[in-house]
Order: C-alpha cells, then structure tokens, then sequence
C-alpha cells in the first residue's frame, strides 16, 4: 500500500514540473478554429511535417520538444530545408520522386524542388477538379502538400496567428500581420530563443548561463502575452491553456495503463503461485488506474467542451475505459479474476495503440462538423454505441485467454475455461442490450436531424451488422450449438465484425474499397492483427482435436 | 405445438428451429455487408437500388418476420418467463412494419429554396419522363408523364421504350434508347433547326495578363445571353437601341446578330450615354476595346443555335455524374441529362421532353428570408448554419431552421440539409432542406421501445437465473 502511494505522490510531482524556458508554450494560438496552447500547436504542426511530436536530431539522438523545434522553423528556414525533417511513408510516392525507399524522413530540398513535386500535386489537383474520392495515394499526395504549405507558411510567418482581430469571431493576426508593436516584442521573443538555444549548445542545458538566458526568453514570451492581454478582452482564457499545456506533457492516459499493467502482474502472480490472497492489491492498482483514466477523460471534456467521443483516438480511449468498468463489474460479481484479468489487458492494449499511433489516432483537439453540435445526442446515442464495443472487446479479451488455456491444457483447465465462456456470454449480452438501444437511438437522431430513421448509411449498417453477428451467437447458445470452445471461438471471432464498424468504415469504405491495398492509415497493422487472430483460433482448434483424437 | 399430419409438423418444426432462423439472419448480414460495399464503391442510390430495395432483401425480409411470428405462435400458450422474448420479436416486426409503411406513404423529398424566393415542389428520387406537344409554339399540352426507372432495364437502340405519337403522324414516337447511370455531362453549341433559336457567339478576351475563352449562348431568339467578367458585362441579343442600357453605371459589351456571318457590336463605357466603339465582325475578327488593353476576338459564331448536351459514361459516380438517357425520333439523337428538358421538332409539331425527379407539391409555399453560416474562428470550416424561412400561400408562421431544429408544419418536417454558395463572392445563394412525412414514424418509436424494453428484460432475467435457455 505504501508502495503504491509513494508512486502516486511521485507521478503528481513529475507533472507539475515547471522548467525554465518553456513559458513559450504558454502562448495563445489560433489555430484549427479554436484557441490552443502553442505547445499544442507545435506538437500538432511537427506531427504533420515530422510524424512524431518530439524531434530527434539525427547525429546525437536527443530528443527535442516541438515547441523549440517549430519556433526554430521561424528563427532559420533554410537550414531546416536542409535537414531531413519531412516524414515521407508511401512507397509510391518515394518511387516517383525517387527517393531512397527505405528512408522515412527526407529532406525539404529534395522534395519540393524536385521538379516532380509540381506534377504530384497538380495530379491530387485533376482528382479534386474531378471530384474524385481520394485514393490512399492521393491521401499520401495531399499530406505531402500539407506539409510542403504548412511549412512555407510557417516559415513566412503567415500560419501562426497570435494576436486577437477587433471581434471575438475574426481571424486572429498572424505575425507577419502584427503591429509595429507587437512586431518587435515578437522579435525580441525570437532573438532570446536563438541566444538560448545557441548557449544550451555549447554550455549545456543545466549551467547557469543558460538558465539565465531561459529566463530572459521566458520574460520576452511574458511580455508579449501581457501586451496582448491589455490589448484585448478576449485574448484567452489562461487557466484553460495552463489546463492543456498540463494535458499534452501529463501523458495521464499513460499513467492510467502502468496501473493496468500492474495489477495485471499481481493477478498473473497470484496464478502462478497459486495464491488464496492478494486480489485486493490487484483490485486497488486497478481502481487507481481506473480513476486515473476517469480523471483523463473529464480533462478532456472540460478541454474540448464536448464528450470526447468524435473520433478514432477518443472512441478507443473511451471504449477501452468501459471495457475495465464492465470487467469489474462482472468481476465483482463472478470473482473469476480471469474476467479482471482480460479486461486489464483490453485495456492497455487499446491504450497502448492509442498513445503509440499519433498518425493515424489522431489525439489533437478537433473542431466538430455542424451536424454533430449537439452534445446531448453525442453523449446518448454515440456513447452508448461505442460503450457496446466494449463489452464486446472484453468477450474478445475473454476468449482469447480461453483459447489459450485450450492451447495449454484443455482438461487441467477445465473449471477456468467454463468460468471464462460464461464470461464471454454475459458481455456479450452486456454488448448486446446496449447496441441495440444504441443503435435506435441512432435512429432517432438521425430522425430527429435527418428527417429518416433509417437510410442504410454504411456506418450505422454497419453497426447494424455486428448486432447481428451477435445475436446470431447469443440464439446459438441459446440452442446450445455453441458449447465452451464455440463462444470463445465465438468472442474472438465476431469481434472482427465491431473492427469494421468501428475502424473499417472511416478507414476502409471511406477511402474506397478497392484501392485499399496502399493505404497508410494502420490498415496493414489492422490487418495482421485480425490475421493473427484468426490463425490462433485455427492453431486451437486443431489442438482440441488433437487431444480429444488421443 | 404438435401437429398430426406428419409432413406438416415436420415443416413446422424447421420453421421454428433455428436451422431456418440462424441462416436468415446470416443472409441479412450478407446483403447488408454487400450493401455497404456497394455505398463505398458506387453511392448511397446504388446501394438502395441494387441491394437495400431489392426482391433478395424483401424475401429476407419476409422470411425474418415468417420465422419471428411462427416461433412465438409454437411457444402458445405463453408463460411469465416468455414475456420478454415475446416483446423483444413483437418489437422487431413492430419496427420493420412501421419501416414499410413509412417507404410506402411516406415523404422524403428535398426543397431547394433560392434567397429571398419562394418553392413549393418538392423534389424526391423517382425519376420520370415526361412529353409536351404543341403546335402553335404557345399552348403546350402534356401527352405522358409516368415513372421512368431504367437501372434495372435494358435499353437500347433494338429495344427502345416507345413513347407513341402516332396521332402526329403515322409510326411517329419518341424512343428511349439508351440511359448511361453515371454520366459525365458537358454542353456543347451546335446548329439549331428551329427557326425561334437564337444565336450563340464564342469569344476570347486577351490582354497582357489574361486570357478568357467565354460562350454566350441565347435560349431562344428573344431571350437575353450575359455574363460578368471582372468589371465588363457582356450581352448578346439585348437590343440596346430600342430598350436602353441595361446597366449604365457598368462597362458594356453588346453583340446582336446581324445575319448568316456577321455580327454587331456595341461598347460602352460607365456612365456613358453613346457607345465609344460600334461595328460589325465576323470570325477571326480581333477589336480592341479601351478597357485594360482588352481585345475581343470572335471565335465561332452560330446564329441559329441550341445547346446539346455531350455525355461521357463513367464506371463510378462522383459529385459530377448524374444519370442521362438518349432518345431518338426519327433520325434525331438527344441526350437528356436528369432534370433538364430538350425540343425536338417536327414539320407541324413541337415537343419538349424532359427526365426529371418527381415534383410533388406542397399545399403551401415557403419563402427564405435569409440564410446564415457561422464559421469556427479563424477558418472557412462551417459550424453551424441556419435559415430564415415564412409560409405563405396561405399566410403561415415564421420560422427558424437549423441543423437538429427542424420545422414542423402541415405534417410535413422541414430539416436543414444544405446550402449552394455563389461561386465568385462565396455568399449564400439558396438553402436546401429535406422534406418529410412520415406516417410510419410512432410505429417505428413502438416497436424502438417495445425492443429495447424486451432486451433488457430478458439480460436481466437470465441474469437472474445464471443459465441460459
């Protein structure tokens, strides 16, 4: 118990660090239709150009922050043309300019003076003149341009807009816009960055001398924020960018899977070692972890001013929270530990691709399309939707850990394989009688703002079909055509159904069935899995025989 | 239930084993998956057309609700603990049902609405054809409108759709002959055989920094063609002499046609009672006016002239595509792109066909007084918008529509669809919304509740009695 508080005291510490020289990411941006943080901003903006939120200079593999690294674009232009800075994925396109294809980031030199570079995108302009849906490749073009545009409007100062127009709706100014002024404060801020960044070089980041000027760079920032602040009334709620400044380095979601892990190593111990005690520590790693993630999640409500729910990375986060809630909850009732146990490692799974996949997770702070401002259907029908999904991921999590024990020892293991069906069929019945509703609910939104109840649009078919899928297993139950291997089998397998609903759509139908063989957004990642998946259950089923052959 | 007669019960038994229920709804999900697909690959309109209103999905259909009354009928007479599942399959045909009855008397139609105009039709997916006759040019009648659905029909120049004129002449008729479902459709010019066409003139207009290839094509001899470019409006067949200037405090360009070769032209400068420069031209021509160094050159010039449309037949559709059928009269070919109309002539008679949407009108009008889009700050990206609208014809009340607050009136439902933007000052033109009523509705909502009631009902008896069956 004091280990685990000691860890508590210790993670609440490490998160309100307050360095010298990062006052920068304090400063107000507009950007994307909301006003962010320009930690925020730079993470975003070197994400697109880099892919990572992090700079890692080739040579030494430090690790650099996007605040410094996207304020430096400003400070010296052409000497990032010339570092291998732009992150290049699809092999096409590196054939086409031909590029090195085993390299990943590339020079801007490279690629856009590369005279290909005009055709390449005069080739996504033909698409878009045609109306064309955007092929995989094309989606790869259009990112290249984004990066190319961003970064030339970056660097010419037109991008960023730091200082509020005379309305509270208007574009804010950008700093090649600003007032002689503010101009010069903005200077300043430049010129401190260049002296510290250049005296970090050479004295290091601890010594005084570069603490000192940290300072003085920090002060220029201050200065320039104040100046705002009196210039307008509307500059920016502060509380709030110091609440996502904190966000963005607290990584909370990453505390919440150490505590997942956690208890799933307790739980792992007490089998091996067959222990009659000890799930109460498992059972507060996994409340801890679980208020963590809780805490997370109304952070970023309180953020977005919206149930983050809206796209891929917060339906995974959200999902893989009512994944531990339903495992606790079943567990509670059953005491299996099995049950606690899958849904632990649903949980960290999920949450371990969301924190590890920014590119195609995508975990900025979007602005919603007109149609979803309505928070109250949001919360309703959405929520109860992908809560669904949930329950549906622990009978996935519960069946693959029944199948291993078949893999193991099917006999031996007979109680725990009968204990795990069981809890595959109670979430999915859990799954079942909250998409159906959710699904209606669907309806009556769709009705409520489309004018129809039902009009067979791909997403809400699909969600149509994985209930189904489901019913059709819950009725062969019934029946008892499925016997214990047959609902882990059953767990595994139907879920392939909610990954299509849930990822396919937007990532496959969305970008056009038949071009999806080249696409970059996590398909061949999605694929493997469901690959593996299907192979493991063929790998058990063939061990089942075998021993009941003998 | 037991039955006597052998081959009955037998038959009765399949129908209420899961042997027939399983495989159905497998099928179900089979044709909805293929549905998806085809949403993906095609559009939402092929998917219904080829899958979702299909007789595969009405047998599935009828078979599911077959299979879910007859096994709640076997299970007479009914127990407590049947209750449940009784309400959960009394819920599902309950929702499909009200579904039937909202595609068989329902409305869901779209009304465009022009700025500060009024529209009453409202325009939904059946498509059909429809002929005019007349004869003396001024009183048209209609001699066929009915339903033309050709995505499931072969046509073609050996099996047409015959659309019998005989009473004009002996074997006369229109013919459908071909239909292409995602056509790619541009205008061309050519030369008219009617002698109420107007004329068409083809133009460049060049300077140092630019140069504009531009069409002015009249809809009929007394009809006005213009355009805008920059700070010049361009006219052809508006007869200045006799009516005026038609905007005097704007550069102008007027053409007339003259005869088989030449045309006239008039240009003015703002605020200027005489042309500085008239004349006539023929094609190659090249006159320099005193705006911005502009010349006009005349490219091609038809004086008796129709617009035709020149159709490319694509494999998908995209936003560009709408679908078109040929038709032939004698030896006359014409495409017809959906919802646009042609003449076609004969010696005594003249027609005009169209292929439309279906119109249905309201019993009343409604008008948009104004249209509004917010922006998110800083972007072009659309967070909200919303119109202004009034009924009238009869006087009705004033209302305010937008996404997720729709307008109830008559029995009808008003929703906020979408907008058309003018393409060079970006302002909103007219505002679209989706019409609808819907008959089906409180069926649906019962059969909602009644399903949800009896899935948690029967997760929380089981619950309560640990095992299933």
């Amino acid at each position: 118990m004091r280990i685990i508080l000691s860890f508590l005291l210790f993670f609440a510490l490490s998160s309100f660090s307050w360095a010298a020289g990062d006052r920068l990411k304090y400063l107000p941006v507009q950007d994307a239709g909301r006003i962010k943080p320009f930690d925020s901003f730079a993470r975003e903006t070197l994400e697109l150009i880099y892919g990572r939120s992090e700079f890692k200079r080739p040579q030494s593999g430090k690790k650099e922050p996007a605040y410094l690294i996207v304020m430096s674009f400003l400070l010296s232009p052409e000497s990032w043309v010339d570092a291998p800075l732009f992150e290049v994925n699809n092999l096409e396109i590196k054939k086409y300019l031909g590029l090195k294809e085993e390299d990943k980031y590339f020079k801007g030199n490279d690629l856009f003076k590369n005279e290909k570079f005009g055709n390449l995108i005069q080739q996504l302009e033909d698409q878009r003149q045609a109306k064309a849906k955007l092929t995989p490749y094309f989606q790869a073009v259009q990112r290249l341009e984004n990066q190319f545009f961003t970064f030339r409007e970056l660097t010419a100062g037109r991008y960023m807009k730091i200082l509020p127009g005379a309305k509270q709706e208007d574009s804010w100014i950008s700093i090649a816009e600003l007032p002689a002024d503010f101009q010069s404060q903005f200077v300043l801020i430049s010129q401190n960055l260049a002296k510290y960044l250049g005296e970090m070089g050479q004295s290091g980041e601890k010594s005084e001398a570069t603490q000192k000027l940290a300072l003085e760079f920090d002060e220029s920032v201050q200065h320039f924020i104040q100046k705002a602040q009196t210039h307008s009334s509307f500059y920016s709620n502060e509380s709030k960018i110091s609440a996502e400044v904190f966000y963005n380095s607290a990584h909370i979601f990453r505390w919440a899977y150490i505590f997942y892990l956690l208890a799933a190593l307790v739980i792992l111990v007490i089998w091996i070692r067959g222990l009659s005690r000890g799930m109460s520590i498992a059972w507060t790693l996994s409340i801890i972890g679980f208020l963590i993630q809780t805490g997370g999640f109304v952070f970023r409500v309180y953020l977005a001013e919206r149930p983050p729910v809206t796209n891929m990375y917060e339906t995974v986060v959200w999902v893989s929270w009512g994944t531990v809630l339903f495992a606790m909850i079943l567990e509670k009732i059953y005491q299996y530990k099995s049950i606690l146990f899958s849904g632990l490692l649903v949980g960290i799974f999920s949450m371990v691709v969301a924190d590890m996949a920014p590119a195609i997770l995508d975990p900025s702070i979007q602005p919603l399309e007109a149609v979803l401002r309505s928070n109250y259907w949001l919360i309703v029908h959405v929520m109860t939707i992908t809560i669904s999904y949930a329950a549906f991921f622990l009978a996935f999590g519960l069946g693959d850990l029944g199948l291993i024990y078949y893999v193991v020892d099917s006999k031996k293991y007979q109680s725990q394989i009968k204990n795990i069906s069981t809890g595959v069929y109670r979430a999915m019945q859990i799954g079942v009688a909250f998409l159906a509703p959710g699904i209606i609910l669907g309806g009556v939104w769709a009705d409520y703002s489309w004018g129809r109840f039902w009009g067979w649009d791909p997403k809400e078919t699909w969600a149509l079909i994985v209930l189904l899928g489901y019913i059709i297993v819950l009725h062969a139950k019934l029946v008892n055509w499925l016997e214990n291997f047959g609902m882990l089998v059953s767990g595994v397998l139907t879920f392939n159904l909610v990954i299509m609903a849930w990822y396919g759509v937007n990532f496959l139908l969305g970008a056009g069935l038949h071009t999806y063989g080249f696409s970059t957004g996590g398909v061949q990642y999605v694929a493997v899995f469901t690959l593996a998946h299907v192979l493991f259950v063929l790998y058990a089923a063939v061990m089942k025989k075998n021993r009941s052959n003998k | 239930m037991r039955f006597k007669n052998k081959a009955f019960q037998k038959f009765w038994r399949f129908s209420t084993s899961f042997q027939l229920g399983i495989p159905i709804i497998a099928a179900l999900m089979i044709l909805t998956i293929a549905g998806t697909i085809v949403e993906s690959k095609y559009d939402a309109w092929t998917a219904q057309k080829m899958i979702y209103q299909s007789w595969m999905m009405y047998v599935v259909m009828g078979l599911l609700i077959y299979n879910l009354i007859i096994v709640m009928v076997d299970r007479l007479p009914w127990k407590k603990h049947h209750y449940p599942f009784i309400l959960v399959h009394i819920g599902i045909i309950t929702l499909i049902g009200g579904g039937w009855v909202t595609q068989k008397f329902g409305l869901d139609g779209s009304l465009r609405i022009p700025l500060n105009k009024s529209n009453q039709m409202v325009s939904v997916s059946t498509t059909d054809f429809t002929v005019y006759a007349t004869f003396d040019g001024e009183k048209y009648t209609k001699i066929y409108d009915q339903e033309l659905d050709l995505f499931r029909r072969e046509v073609s120049a050996e099996k047409p759709i015959k659309f019998d004129l005989s009473y004009a002449g002996p074997g006369e008729s229109i013919n459908v002959i071909q239909y292409i479902p995602y056509a790619r459709a541009s205008q061309k010019v050519v030369v008219s055989d009617d002698p109420s066409s107007g004329s068409s003139i083809k133009f460049q207009l060049t300077n140092a920094q630019v140069t504009q290839v531009e069409t002015l094509t009249q809809q009929n001899k007394n009809k006005v063609s213009e355009t805008t470019l920059g700070l010049l409006n361009l006219y052809l067949g508006y007869k200045f002499e006799t009516l005026g200037r038609k905007n005097p405090q704007a550069n102008e360009a007027y053409f007339n046609a003259l005869d088989n070769e030449h045309i006239q032209y008039a240009f003015f400068n703002k605020e200027e009672p005489k042309p500085y420069k008239t004349g006539k031209m023929k094609i190659g021509d090249v006159i320099p006016t005193r705006w911005m160094g502009l010349e006009v050159r005349l490219i091609d010039y038809v004086p008796q002239a129709k617009t035709q449309w020149d159709v490319v037949a694509l494999e998908y559709p995209n936003a560009l595509t709408s679908s078109a059928v040929q038709i032939s009269m004698g030896d006359k070919k014409e495409w017809l792109v959906l919802n646009d109309t042609v003449k076609i002539f004969t010696d005594k008679v003249a027609y005009i066909v169209a292929y439309h949407n279906r119109q249905i009108p309201l019993d009343f009008k409604l008008h948009l007084d104004q249209f509004e889009i917010t922006h998110y700050q800083g972007t072009q990206k659309a967070k909200e918008y919303a119109s202004h609208v009034r009924v009238i014809e009869p006087e009705g009340p004033k209302a305010y529509i937008s996404m997720n607050e729709p307008l109830k009136f008559n029995g009808y439902t008003f929703y906020q669809a979408s907008f058309e933007l003018d393409e060079k000052t970006g302002q909103p033109t007219a505002s679209v919304f989706s019409v609808n009523q819907d008959p089906g509705r409180w069926i649906k909502y019962l059969g909602s509740i009644m399903l949800s009631l009896g899935i948690v009902w029967l997760f929380y008896d089981r619950r309560k009695r640990r095992t299933a069956v």
